[in-house]
């Protein structure tokens, strides 16, 4: 199949997002192309804008329109306790849980050789430097329930042996092999308030 | 389980078949040779495991010139009636419903349907690599352990990644690749334990089935000794600490259950390369027919026994003590004649690639 190469350009570029194969990138080529000119404009501009004013937060690395993410500028949350996450997605699945108040720090990712992933990838050197200070006394580890969640909360535990700090990991009873934003939240909240030791 | 029913849609040979099994019997599929009664067995066997015996391609089994291929059985198991579709594209991805209902996880398809095939490149689990001899306990004990597939393929990511690790590493590991690899070591080694210990628990349990299967078939009271030859010692957490240099400079990992083999020994002899060719073949297929056994004794369920083209591999006496030794359950024999003494079976004739029903 031929397509004039304007239409062709656009489904290569949907092909190359992430879980979108030729055949969806064609469905939602010939979904926009169908679509009045105003709603394709509003998509268009939605990517622009948040691709624009998005950046990652200089303290914790999550998404944010500003120098600090909203979290971070919350004086009032518990600037002891930090919750390490893999993912932005992570912090909107345990703010929802509304089971904690501390802040957090967003890896940007796990483990995975095979992905060409080791500890320099991720924002694990920045992490060190906010716990430099005396203010955090407890590190809790929350990685998605899968083999490179685990290999990576296993590399902070003894990472973070010497700084003679808490540092804790969710209990267990998550649903394995997933993330954990696919756990609900009364799951979610139990597991972190049931979180132990690992040092 | 039973098979109750298949059809076959382009698939290999076939442009369309359709035939219905009798439960509990014995059924001969007889055709001369490349009339395609492999086919039909590989059609029920893909149709319950979503996989051939065969060929680890999926194009050769589409019928030249069409561009799908549909295989259809209905069973019984576990006192449930289900149909299972499979599509096999040309173009786009493969598709398995059941009853109906699409799935996507074929890891507990040998759980749920159980199936024991028989071919004769199957002498290649006595003779040849290791490999073969890990395939088939790994296949025996999934048959009877629903978990076990999701750990072997854990261990196989594991394996993957420490892999990985080992070639980004290069010879001289600075402070925090050490970390890394002692994170993925502990890892790979609890999976590697686990596996072990099950295989181990597998072949502790087929073992009684081999040694009378043997006897039986054979007519002769050879011992046979069975072992599990791990390529480690001590723990696999400790061996891969030891072997950890080595396995930097080869950048892959030398220990572990993927290295591990099974030594089948006959009056004291290595089957691999000091026993008959006769013995070997008895061998393999007694293996088979032991984890057909051990699957009915451990989860109540008789796995349908595909037997391809087994009579012209063994002298006639081996023949006759062969059928009288197997398990209960349906059966389905593929070959050009049937052994004398077993005319009272069912029998499913092709001639020039047409099906001619008869008993
Ligand atoms: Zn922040």
């Amino acid at each position: 199949m031929i397509y004039p190469p304007t239409v062709q350009t656009l489904v290569d570029e949907f092909s190359k997002l992430p879980g979108i194969g030729p055949k969806s990138a064609q469905r939602i080529t010939f979904f926009l192309l169908k679509a009045d000119q105003a709603e394709v404009m509003a998509l268009a501009n939605a990517i622009l804008v948040a691709k624009e004013r998005s950046q990652w937060c200089s303290r914790c690395f999550n998404l944010s329109e500003s120098e600090l993410c909203p979290i971070c500028r919350d004086s009032t949350r518990d600037a002891r306790r930090i919750c390490v996450v893999e993912e932005p997605r992570d912090v909107v699945a345990l703010e929802r849980t509304g089971e904690f108040r501390g802040y957090y720090h967003v890896l940007q990712g796990s483990l995975s050789p095979i992905d060409g992933i080791g500890p320099e990838k991720l924002r694990i050197k920045e992490l060190l430097q906010r716990l430099a200070g005396p203010e955090v006394d407890e590190v809790i580890l929350c990685m998605n329930p899968n083999l490179e969640g685990e290999a990576t909360a296993l590399y902070l535990a003894r990472l973070l042996g010497p700084f003679g700090i808490s540092v804790t990991r969710l209990a267990s009873g998550l649903p394995v092999g997933g993330d954990l934003e696919y756990a609900d939240e009364r799951t979610l909240g139990k597991a972190l308030e049931g979180r132990r030791s690992v040092l | 389980m039973y098979v109750e029913k298949l059809s076959l849609v382009d698939f290999r040979n076939w442009s369309e078949l359709n035939i219905g099994f009798q439960s509990d019997k014995l059924t001969f599929i007889l055709g001369d040779n490349a009339q395609g009664k492999t086919n039909i067995l590989e059609g029920i066997y893909f149709g319950a495991r979503h996989k051939s015996f065969r060929s680890s391609e999926r194009l050769p089994l589409i019928r030249d010139g069409a561009e799908q291929s549909i295989i259809r059985i209905e069973v019984l198991s576990r006192d449930r009636r289900r149909t299972i579709a499979s599509q096999i594209n040309r173009y786009s991805r493969d598709r398995v419903l059941i009853n109906g209902k699409q799935t996507v996880r074929f890891d507990g398809l040998l759980y749920d349907f159980p199936m024991v095939v028989f071919q004769p490149d199957d002498l290649s689990i006595i003779k040849d690599s290791p490999s073969y001899r890990r395939s088939y306990i790994d296949e025996a004990v999934e048959s009877v352990d629903v978990q076990y597939g999701q750990l072997s393929s854990q261990y196989d990511r594991l394996l993957r990644q420490r892999n990985n690790l080992l070639r980004s590493i290069g010879n001289r590991p600075g402070p925090s690749e050490i970390l890394t690899l002692d994170v993925w070591d502990e890892q790979l080694s609890d999976a590697a334990e686990k596996i072990t210990l099950r295989r181990k628990e597998g072949l502790e349990e087929l073992s009684d089935f081999i040694l009378s299967s043997y006897r039986r078939i054979s007519g002769d009271n050879k011992r046979i000794e069975l072992q599990y030859a791990q390529s480690w010692s001590d723990s696999v957490l400790s061996s891969l600490r030891k072997t950890r240099e080595n396995d930097l400079r080869k950048q892959s990992t030398g220990i572990g259950p993927h290295r591990d083999d099974i030594v089948i020994n006959l009056d004291g002899f290595n089957s691999r390369n000091s026993v008959s060719q006769g013995e070997q073949r008895t061998l393999a297929v007694v293996l088979k027919l032991a984890s057909a056994t051990m699957i009915e004794k451990v989860t109540g369920e008789t796995p349908v026994v595909l037997l391809d083209d087994i009579v012209s591999e063994f002298d006639s006496k081996r023949v006759t003590r062969l059928f009288e030794s197997l398990p209960s359950g349906q059966i389905f024999v593929s070959g050009t004649f049937i052994p004398d003494g077993l005319s009272g079976s069912v029998v499913v004739e092709i001639e020039r690639g047409t099906l001619h029903g008869a008993s």
